[in-house]
């Protein structure tokens, strides 16, 4: 399923021209058709961004009205108001769902790099038996449908105790971040020079220490892109979280903002929901603004690679 | 990744064979080690899926051939398929069908309609080009549950900015509408990375080539960058089709099965989970795991066909 | 290999601490804690407070709260109880639940004489009274009841009488050229709306002979009341958003100070929320029982309310009981009454002077309690329900009741038999 591309994949035209300069720094034919082009482009571009804002700051702006604002239709709110956050904060309804959701997306993607990472460097470096089955099996089970597998997990699940429990989550979770993570470092580990782990064998290192000592190194930024796309999937799981679980034991933040409670069994709890959305959201736009560049690589890398 | 590598090599120069070959002389003791370590390293990862995905999938054949509604114990027996022929006699699993297949079609198409304008933007986009990446990962790093509110805030009467009376999700075309926006803002953005990918594989002289003969950007785009693409296309079909076929949580945030948009992911979690009518369920998640397999298949057949006449030219 | 089988384990073995629960737990005062799992009631603290105060150290109650729609309440604590989750010690539950409960072994039924306030019918209302039986037996003691009114607004209606029967509001709308407020949307609401027409019209969704449970839906009277939803639905008196308003859109927009909306089915919480809104326009609030489909026949109106159930896997059914005694007395339901509009299953409140002053229309919801269409009482209420609102939803779609009443008919067969795909 090759299509050739290096990691490298996610540079734009224009940079890989750049070194070469070859065909950009013939800069007297900036004519006419050009600099409409670039308009064109950087009206593209404020598209994009405006694309990709628009439903976060209508939310933001639900977060902030005050409920009698909600219907008012306005994006910039009349009166600001914080109190949906301080429900959220104070009804107990949303902070044991966020430690939730952070200690299961943390401990999953922690055990799914781990166990990711040996998988994918044997797949990129050794050869042995079932290699092409492993990595094409990974692939099919990342496409597993998982409503085929939640109700067997819970008929088991509820046999055993692990029903609403932080491992009840993390286990099913492995369907998805394993074959993630599997597919992400073997296409880092591919890109490690073959070079440095022969030299380190001619030095005499076994295999496992090569791995340990060159390799690992070189990889960490590809492990730390893996775990960061990884945890990003962990936090978006909904239908395993509400099957699964149904107490603030193991409810995880989507599917407790799913599950809200208002003051009456009437209302709807919209500024809440809103808010709720907001705190959750804006780590992860953090998250996405520092790391860009790995998450786009790494995303390409797992898919395209192969 | 591939920046960092060239700063830190050793200067010690490669094996023998000198590149890239894979120490083919003949080293027994040197290859059945890899392999045994090969072995060990990949078992856990095999194991953990084999446990987390097989395992269930085959419990899930079993339990539909059973009557198995955890509110009926007492009624519960084999029924071998006839649980199979009950879904497949009824309406409302066609309808689910139907649902999910148009929001599928749809949406992807629109992905990757909208997903290649975006990826040729950031092709060519010199300014501000850190800027567009960065909201373009927006939408990919939102919870899914979240993106559906959002949308369905704006778009209800009572927390919304529609002019009036309009109320999309009272209808079936709006409700159907609201999902595949919601869908298509959120996955877009992976649509166009992987087409970003797949742009930067287009060699520039090519591009080049054709304009200096006269070709229009319009058709540079159809005549050279596309076919040229084609890999990266199929690749980003195929994995966007069978996401958006099991797609649950935006349809079970927006409208939760109302007008028509219930699809097979929401039949299998309303007997599965609702009702904890696990036999039929079980038999609901096995005809969609069946139909995930027949795309996915169909997509490789595709593949085959298109990659080898790439090649063959 | 070894750290990654370690870190592994390590997990597997930590995580689980994080997730313990269940067990016997004891409260401050050493009394044992009974876990009450129930919707969000703007009653609920003070009953709790009350009953904690008179405990003595033979409990200490504790609300959970569950999701605000009734549905999602209802998955949760199905999930939970089929996992056997010993932390639900009291449940509330809708009146509906009841048989699907007691039928999966859920609950525990209730011995003669230990429920002091609710245990036979000289106590209880008719209706809720006959909601909390199954198979004979009292599987829920009855905790408060609910019945939908018919709410219009005096200015508008003037000197038109009140209509007493279904065609003849819809007639009354068109001559006023008004909207009637009734929930529309896919859920529970649409199966409360068609079991009280049905009901009305003489027929019962379910029949029991011999203890077989069959589909009853006679069909002279069902077809007669899907005409009723067709009407309406396709009339100018809908709301415009009546495939997905609910109750409180429907309080919203009747209470709303420009309303075009003269009348409105709801339960009776929209009373006290008016007054606490807007007491002059509470003022305008006139009610008058639920309309029935033929005139002179009495209206079956819907039955809503909770049974208190004690979970089959408490640990502390002695606890659990006593909390029940607690809140159904006198005291604690006058509560549920003035505090949350809601009437109370007793008998002996039924004209009870602090009730009536809150809520001057109990006698209507008395009347309509001793002679409400419960929904029908079997394992299969679920499926049932998703069943109608499969087919019924949207109410504009009725178009061929006749048509409609088969598709209903051979989808609720299946769905008694756990059979239908939903």
């Amino acid at each position: 399923m090759s299509v050739g591309t290096t990691l490298g994949g996610e540079k734009t035209g224009a940079e890989r021209r750049r070194p070469g300069g070859k065909n950009r720094d013939d800069r007297p034919a900036a004519d006419a058709s050009r600099t409409k082009g670039q308009t064109l482009w950087i009206v593209g571009t404020i598209v994009i961004v405006a694309y990709a804002m628009f439903p976060v700051l209508w939310i933001a702006s639900l977060s902030f009205k005050p409920a009698a604002d909600v219907g008012d239709g306005r994006l910039i709110p009349q009166t600001f108001s914080l109190d949906n956050y301080r429900d959220i904060f104070t009804s107990g309804e949303f902070v044991r769902p966020l430690i939730n959701s952070i200690g299961i997306s943390l401990i999953t993607t922690l055990i799914a790099v781990v166990v990711a990472a040996f998988a994918a460097y044997a797949i990129a470096r050794l050869e042995f038996p079932g290699k092409t089955i492993l990595l094409s099996g990974a692939l099919a089970i990342a496409m597993f449908p998982p409503v085929s597998i939640i109700g067997p997990l819970f008929n088991i699940w509820r046999t055993i105790g692990l029903y609403d429990t932080w491992p009840g989550l993390i286990l099913p979770y492995m369907t998805f971040a394993l074959p993630l993570a599997i597919w992400t470092l073997t296409a880092f580990f591919r890109e490690i020079p073959y070079d440095l782990e022969e030299a380190a064998q001619v030095d005499g290192a076994t295999p496992f220490q090569a791995f340990r000592q060159v390799i690992m190194p070189l990889a960490l930024p590809g492990i730390f892109t893996a775990a960061i796309i990884v945890f990003i999937f962990c936090w978006n799981d909904f239908l395993f979280a509400i099957s699964l679980t149904s107490t603030d034991n193991a409810r995880t933040v989507p599917a407790a903002t799913a599950f809200f409670t208002a003051s009456s069994n009437f209302i709807n709890p919209t500024g809440q929901i809103a808010a709720a959305a907001i705190v959750v959201t804006v780590p992860i736009i953090i998250m996405v603004l520092v790391f860009q560049r790995r998450i786009v690589a790494g995303l390409t890398a797992g898919a395209v690679k192969g | 990744m591939a920046t960092t590598t060239p700063g830190r090599a050793r200067p010690t120069q490669p094996g023998p064979d000198g590149g890239n070959g894979k120490g083919k002389p003949a080293m027994t003791d040197r290859a059945r080690a890899e392999r045994a370590l090969g072995l060990k390293l990949a078992a856990p990862a095999a194991i953990i899926m084999l446990l987390v995905t097989a395992y269930p999938i085959l419990y899930a054949f079993y339990l539909s051939l059973f009557r198995y509604d955890l509110r009926t114990p007492e009624m519960n027996e084999f029924v071998g398929l006839s649980n199979y022929a009950l879904i497949l006699t009824s309406g409302v699993w066609w309808q689910s069908v139907l649902a999910t297949t148009i929001i599928t079609v749809v949406s992807v198409a629109l992905e990757l309609v909208i997903g290649l304008a975006f990826a040729l933007v950031m092709h060519r986009a010199i300014f501000g080009r850190r800027t567009v990446r960065t909201s373009i990962l927006i939408p990919y790093g939102i919870i899914t549950v979240i993106a559906a509110f959002a949308f369905r805030f704006a778009v209800s009467p009572d927390t919304g900015f529609l002019p009036g009376d309009l109320n999309p999700l009272g209808n079936s075309i709006g409700s159907f509408a609201t999902i595949i926006i919601t869908e298509v803002w959120k996955t877009t953005p992976f649509m166009s990375l992987l087409l970003l990918a797949g742009l930067a594989t287009v060699p520039e002289e090519m591009q080049e080539a054709a304009k200096v003969d006269g070709a229009t950007a319009w058709q540079r785009l159809w005549k050279v960058t596309l076919p040229n693409m084609k890999a990266a296309i199929l690749v980003a079909l195929l994995f966007r089709t069978l996401d958006a076929f099991r797609i649950f949580d935006t349809v079970f945030v927006q409208t939760a099965g109302a007008n028509n948009t219930q699809t097979i992911s929401g039949v299998g979690y309303n007997t599965l989970v609702s009702r904890v009518n696990l036999g039929l369920g079980s038999a609901v998640s096995m005809l969609l795991f069946l139909m995930i397999i027949l795309i996915a298949f169909l997509f490789v057949k595709g593949f085959k066909t298109n990659l080898g006449t790439v090649k063959g030219k | 290999m070894r750290s990654s089988t370690g870190i592994l384990a390590a997990a597997l073995v930590l995580a689980p601490l994080a997730g313990c629960g269940g067990g016997e737990e004891v409260g401050a005062g050493g009394a044992p804690v009974v876990n009450w799992y129930v919707g969000n009631e703007s009653w609920l603290p003070d009953v709790i407070e009350a009953c904690n105060g008179q405990a003595d150290g033979a409990f200490e109650l504790r609300a959970a709260s569950l999701p605000t729609n009734p549905d999602q309440q209802r998955e949760q604590l199905v999930r939970r109880l089929a996992a056997r989750d010993s932390a639900i010690d009291l449940i509330g539950m809708d009146v509906v639940w009841t048989g699907e409960f007691s039928q999966a072994g859920w609950i525990q039924p209730f011995e003669e004489g230990e429920l002091a306030n609710v245990g036979s019918e000289e106590q209880v209302l008719a209706g809720p009274y006959e909601s909390a039986l199954y198979d004979g037996r009292q599987f829920g003691a009855p905790l408060n009841s609910n019945t939908r009114l018919l709410w219009y607004r005096k200015s508008v209606l003037g000197d038109t009488p009140v209509p007493e029967t279904w065609d003849e509001l819809l007639d009354t709308a068109d001559q006023l050229g008004t909207r009637i407020q009734e929930t529309g949307r896919r859920a529970e609401s649409l199966m409360v709306f068609f079991n009280a027409l049905v009901e009305s019209a003489g027929t019962s969704i379910v029949e029991t002979e011999d203890g077989e449970a069959r589909i009853g839906l006679e069909k002279e009277p069902t077809v007669q009341a899907l005409e009723i939803m067709g009407r309406y639905a396709q009339s100018s008196a809908a709301p415009t958003a009546l495939s997905t308003s609910g109750e409180d859109d429907n309080r919203l927009a009747f209470q709303s100070a420009d309303s075009d909306s003269a009348f409105m089915i709801n339960w009776p919480y929209v009373f006290p929320s008016v007054l606490e809104a807007d007491p002059a326009l509470a003022e305008d609030y006139g009610v008058a029982p639920y309309p029935s489909v033929e005139k002179g026949t009495p209206p079956a109106a819907p039955l809503g309310g909770y049974n208190l159930g004690i979970s089959t896997y408490t640990e502390n059914r002695d606890a659990a009981l006593a909390a029940i005694n607690c809140l159904t007395e006198p005291e604690q339901q006058r509560t549920i009454s003035t505090v949350g509009g809601q009437p109370s299953v007793l008998r002996e409140l039924a004209e009870d002077p602090a009730i009536t002053e809150v809520l001057p229309f109990l006698p209507i919801m008395t009347e309509q309690l001793e002679n409400a269409a419960p929904r029908p009482v079997t394992p299969a209420y679920n499926d049932l329900s998703l069943a109608v609102r499969q087919v019924l939803h949207p109410m504009r779609a009725i178009d061929d009741p006749e048509a409609t009443y088969e598709e209903l008919r051979n989808l609720l067969e299946r769905a008694l038999n756990s059979q239908a795909v939903l």
